[in-house]
């Protein structure tokens, strides 16, 4: 019987081609979109080594300062709680079985072989290594003793070892990391990039540290980590955490009016935004906008193609219905009908299962090969396995089991002539009405994300044709930091070295230096000046900020329309020149001349002796700003900014290749030991910044791909179902004079009639974005993207309805009467 | 051998009852050809699926080789039709994914004890017997109406069946297909004593048969 089944199965598959491949696709695709969406969340979520026990820590990431100081810093800020917090307050804590700290994680660049790699590098206490169970592969953690004696020890992991040590053992061995030479005591296995508590390359004692240990409850910080003897002590360490800080003594600390902070597990929605943020920069601010995720995702990729395969299912088996009739007056009973049909069903899902494992396992082989995110290595545990069978057999038995049994129990004489045989799916299917409720539904969702997408691609596509203003080719980016730096942090100062950059200016290969401080090309956030900027009556807001210095016209060729840039003699006390773009010179001077007028804001006035054509430097895909340049060394302003301090570029000279700057990057690097160097082309920084950008667009624009698919099929399987439906009707219509053409028209029109409900509907949620001003969208981008979308439906529509269409057009109209 | 006594079958909906057949008896000896004849709507197709055992009866009770049919699970319904019984239907109900041969063996696959290799011999030959044996790959998209009632009766006749119930069997096919079945179904009865019970609207066809049976708006009028 097993024979015969899987001969009759297959010979179904083989003679209904198209039929089978939308079957088989529309369960492997859902099912591989699903695998690979669990196999991702759990690989996130799972408590694995090193995290194993982080099911029982409780994490105290964030302190929030409420401020008010002399000097301008009031307000409220979130930072990250010191070592000196963490041990005069938090360790004290009778509550947690183990308080334990690491930092977040500093960089350090290691060159081998004069190779340059960029190391993560974190401090933690002892304790850190009781909480988390790290797989050591040599030696040993540090413990108490390094810790209180400020000892130069380092753990590696398994990554560093091989590229300084190759197959050599580690231990006893010296690293200078940052400021410092280390000795190795210990080398564990590559952490994965998702444990964000406890991933690095190398592990410092805390307390070898000049930063993160100065005695002060503002500066750098630190993650605090308790550890519960279980879950069920978190309500009692909670409440002992709440008591300590309601009732920090505040006195002792300047300007300091409240403290506040929270305690909360690693869930798997803390993690979920932890990523989102380390990847694309967002924050998903709200546990309401994950919730709605998690519903979005059930509702587009289990309940929809759930749905849509069922109305597949039921219509492939009811086309069926007179071989049922058959096969029960020769001797077939219910429950070997039932073993058939289940059989069939089975197998077609066993296909598609396979068909999606296989394209999950290659999307993983390609994701983990390529390195899209680095250091994150998917690995399907058997957790995300058992849930995908449960899924697997859930879409197995909505979609295939149910109608089959029902269909086996059909009455012969129905089967044979076909009588109404739908009804013995009352139960499983939508009735007609919440059918197309539920197509509206798909067309209307399918509208607003199409819509969303088209709005995103036309923004870009017109910010692109506004000019770009500056050139970014053998131009190179200087930026310094100091290692493990003293004076950063909260209140700190900056941590670069005028001679480091003199070095770098100095040297042959560069044909033109200059320096430049906020809002420098291709780099995030933004520096706006914090107030109006005035000329007479004149006034303009949230106008951009740079500080800049002689030269850089030179070094980015912008392109200078009137007057001249900042020369050497323009430094000088009494005199505070000002260059302007085109637009800031068209807003406040409209057609005069704004050479040699002054301007106003943050309380000093700027003379205007020049004025630039554009300088987009969020890149082409960004709008123009109103945006003013002023010269170095003038830092007495109100400003709000984003961005750091200060980044030096250089033009090389012709003929300098990538190799040329990174020897000198190198010998700049022994020079300045203590310093974090980075060279790197402004193209290079260009691409960085893009990725940024395109990264989350590209994922999105796959999901919603998706989601289309799903709509596809979803359209497909009704369709079919509605005709199989309908057969009667058809052949009615034939037998009194309808052709082949007008069936076709007719199947296709009632779709697009359909689809447009749906998107009339999805146009007056659409249209709420530019009306209530939620995001600002230019009405011409507008217009295009929903004229687009609506096209790009249409078209999906049309060819959707293109094969049940021509279906039903076959319809003979004899046998459709006869049949029915 | 067949025995309807006391016979009722009425459909009912929400709103109409229709009484489909009234108070049939009806008796059929072993190797008896009977037709069942009537005009369109008298019930003659649902007598049929009575005494095949397709559909149950509201009232009354069908016996057939003295085993009285009430209330029987469907495994046994279903082995007792496999056995005793074969069918011919109007517009064939062959499995258009499946070629001739498989078609024909179909009844021997819900038949215990058949290997696949008598399940291919009693295939071909019953499809000699109705002359397709050179139609055994085709599928039945492929051939004419005449050939696909054969390959029908090829299946009805494959597992040896006492009883033949032919619904119309050449009401789709011209006179003279319909004249070559009636050939065939004539030699089943003469020939191998099948029991044959036959609906049909042609007068010309039932006067072949041994005995005619006439119904009208559900009751018997001879």
């Amino acid at each position: 019987m097993f024979k015969n089944n899987l001969k009759i199965t297959l010979s179904i598959l083989k003679r209904k081609k198209i039929y089978s491949f939308i079957t088989i696709f529309g369960i492997a695709v859902p099912l591989m979109f699903l695998m690979i969406i669990i196999s991702t969340a759990s690989h996130i979520a799972a408590f694995k080594s090193p995290q194993s026990r982080f099911d029982r820590v409780l994490v105290f990431e964030l302190i929030k300062f409420s401020l008010q100081r002399d000097y301008g810093m009031s307000g409220t800020m979130y930072v990250r709680p010191t070592y000196d917090f963490i041990d005069k307050y938090i360790k004290p804590m009778k509550t947690p079985d183990k308080i334990g700290m690491v930092t977040a994680g500093d960089y350090y660049n290691l060159y081998i072989n004069e190779q340059k790699t960029k190391l993560k590098g974190v401090y933690t206490d002892d304790v850190f290594w009781e909480i988390a169970d790290f797989n050591f592969i040599e030696g040993k953690p540090f413990n108490k003793i390094h810790i209180d004696n400020s000892q130069l020890v380092a753990v590696i992991d398994r990554y560093t070892k091989d590229l300084i040590f190759g197959s050599q053992n580690a231990v006893g061995k010296t690293v200078k990391f940052f400021r410092n030479q280390y000795k190795i005591i210990g080398v564990v296995e590559n952490v994965d990039i998702s444990r964000q508590r406890t991933h690095a390359n190398f592990y410092l004692p805390i307390t070898t540290s000049l930063e993160y240990t100065k005695k002060d409850i503002f500066g750098s910080g630190c993650i605090c980590l308790m550890l519960a003897g279980s879950k069920s002590q978190f309500s009692q360490i909670i409440s002992e955490f709440r008591h300590l800080i309601t009732n920090f003594e505040l006195g002792s600390y300047d300007g300091l009016t409240k403290i506040d902070g929270d305690l909360e597990s690693d869930s798997f929605n803390k993690l979920l935004q932890g990523l989102f943020e380390n990847l694309f920069s967002i924050r998903l601010k709200q546990e309401g906008v994950i919730h709605a995720a998690y519903i979005v995702i059930f509702f587009f990729f289990i309940l929809l193609p759930a749905i849509n395969l069922l109305y597949i299912h039921i219509s492939r088996i009811n086309e069926r219905s007179s071989e049922i009739g058959v096969r029960k007056s020769f001797g077939g009973n219910n429950l070997t009908l039932s073993k058939q049909f289940i059989f069939e069903n089975m197998t077609i899902t066993v296909f598609s299962g396979i068909l999606g494992l296989v394209l999950t396992f290659l999307f993983f082989w390609v994701f983990n090969k390529s390195s899209v995110i680095p250091g994150l290595h998917i690995v399907m545990n058997t957790k995300s396995i058992l849930l995908i069978l449960a899924l697997w057999i859930f879409f197995g038995v909505v979609t295939g089991f149910l109608p089959a049994y029902r269909m086996s129990r059909m009455k012969i004489i129905d089967a044979l002539n076909q009588h109404d045989s739908f009804h013995y799916f009352n139960f499983l299917i939508w009735k007609a009405k919440r059918l197309k409720m539920l197509l509206i539904v798909e067309f209307t969702i399918t509208f607003i994300a199409l819509a969303a997408i088209c709005t995103f691609m036309y923004h870009f596509k017109n910010n692109n044709g506004y000019p770009l203003g500056f050139d970014f080719e053998n131009i190179y980016q200087v930026s310094v930091s100091q290692y493990d730096n003293e004076g950063s942090g909260f209140f700190g100062g900056g941590g670069y070295n005028e001679d480091v950059f003199e070095w770098v200016k100095l040297n042959s290969l560069v044909e033109i230096y200059g320096e430049w401080s906020w809002n420098e090309p291709y780099h995030e956030g933004y520096t706006q000046v914090n107030g109006k900027v005035t000329y007479g009556d004149q006034v303009l807001e949230k106008v951009h900020l740079t500080q800049t210095g002689p030269n850089m016209d030179k070094i980015f060729k912008l392109n200078l329309i009137a007057g001249s840039w900042f020369m050497e003699s323009d430094d000088r006390p009494d005199y505070n020149p000002l260059i302007i773009n085109k637009t800031v010179k068209q807003k406040l001077f409209k057609d005069k001349k704004a050479i040699g007028e002054t301007i106003q804001f943050c309380e000093n006035y700027f003379t205007v002796i020049g004025v630039v054509d554009s300088y987009k430097y969020h890149g082409e895909f960004s709008r123009p700003v109103d945006i003013m340049f002023y010269m170095n060394g003038f830092n007495n302003l109100n400003i709000n900014s984003w961005s750091r301090a200060r980044t030096d570029y250089f033009r090389a000279r012709h003929g300098t290749t990538l190799g040329d700057i990174n020897n000198m990057a190198r010998s700049v690097s022994l020079a300045f030991p203590d310093y974090g160097i980075e060279i790197t082309p402004l193209a290079a920084e260009r691409a960085k910044y893009f990725r940024k950008i395109w990264i989350p667009i590209v994922m999105v624009a796959i999901v919603f791909s998706f989601i289309l698919l799903i709509v596809l099929f979803g359209l497909f399987g009704v369709l079919w179902y509605n005709i199989s439906l309908r057969k009667m009707e058809i052949g009615l219509r034939r037998a009194v004079g309808a052709d082949t053409g007008k069936i076709f028209t007719q199947i296709v029109l009632e779709m697009l009639v359909w689809a447009s409900i749906g998107m009339i509907i999805g146009l007056f949620i659409f249209a709420q974005v530019p009306l209530l001003k939620l995001i600002s969208l230019d009405i011409q981008n507008f217009t295009s993207s929903v004229l687009t979308a609506g096209l790009v439906i249409y078209l999906l529509v049309g060819f959707c309805s293109l094969i049940p269409g021509l279906q039903a057009a076959k319809i003979k109209p004899a046998l459709a009467l006869h049949e029915e | 051998m067949i025995t309807l006594e006391k016979l009722d079958k009425v459909y009912q909906t929400d709103e109409i009852e229709t009484v489909a057949l009234n108070n049939i008896n009806l008796s059929i000896d072993r190797g008896e050809f009977v037709s069942i004849m009537g005009p369109s709507g008298c019930g003659k197709s649902t007598l049929l699926n009575m005494i095949g055992l397709l559909d149950n009866p509201t009232n009354g009770s069908v016996s057939i080789d003295n085993f009285q049919i009430e209330n029987w699970p469907d495994k046994k319904l279903a082995l007792f039709r496999n056995k005793k019984l074969g069918y011919i239907f109007q517009s064939f109900h062959l499995i258009n994914d499946i070629p001739v041969i498989d078609n024909v063996e179909l009844p021997l696959l819900y038949r215990k004890g058949v290997t696949g290799k008598e399940r291919r011999q009693k295939a071909l030959d019953a499809l000699k017997k109705v002359g397709l044996s050179a139609r055994t790959k085709h599928y039945p998209s492929q051939l004419s109406g005449g050939q696909k009632q054969r390959v029908a009766i090829a299946r009805a006749i494959v597992g040896h069946p006492n009883i033949i119930l032919a619904d119309e069997p050449t009401g789709n096919l011209d006179s003279k297909m319909g004249g070559e079945i009636m050939d065939i179904l004539q030699n089943l009865n003469k020939n191998e004593n099948t029991t044959i019970v036959m609906v049909t609207h042609d007068e010309h066809l039932s006067k072949q048969t041994n005995r005619i049976f006439h119904l009208f708006d559900g009751m018997q009028v001879d």
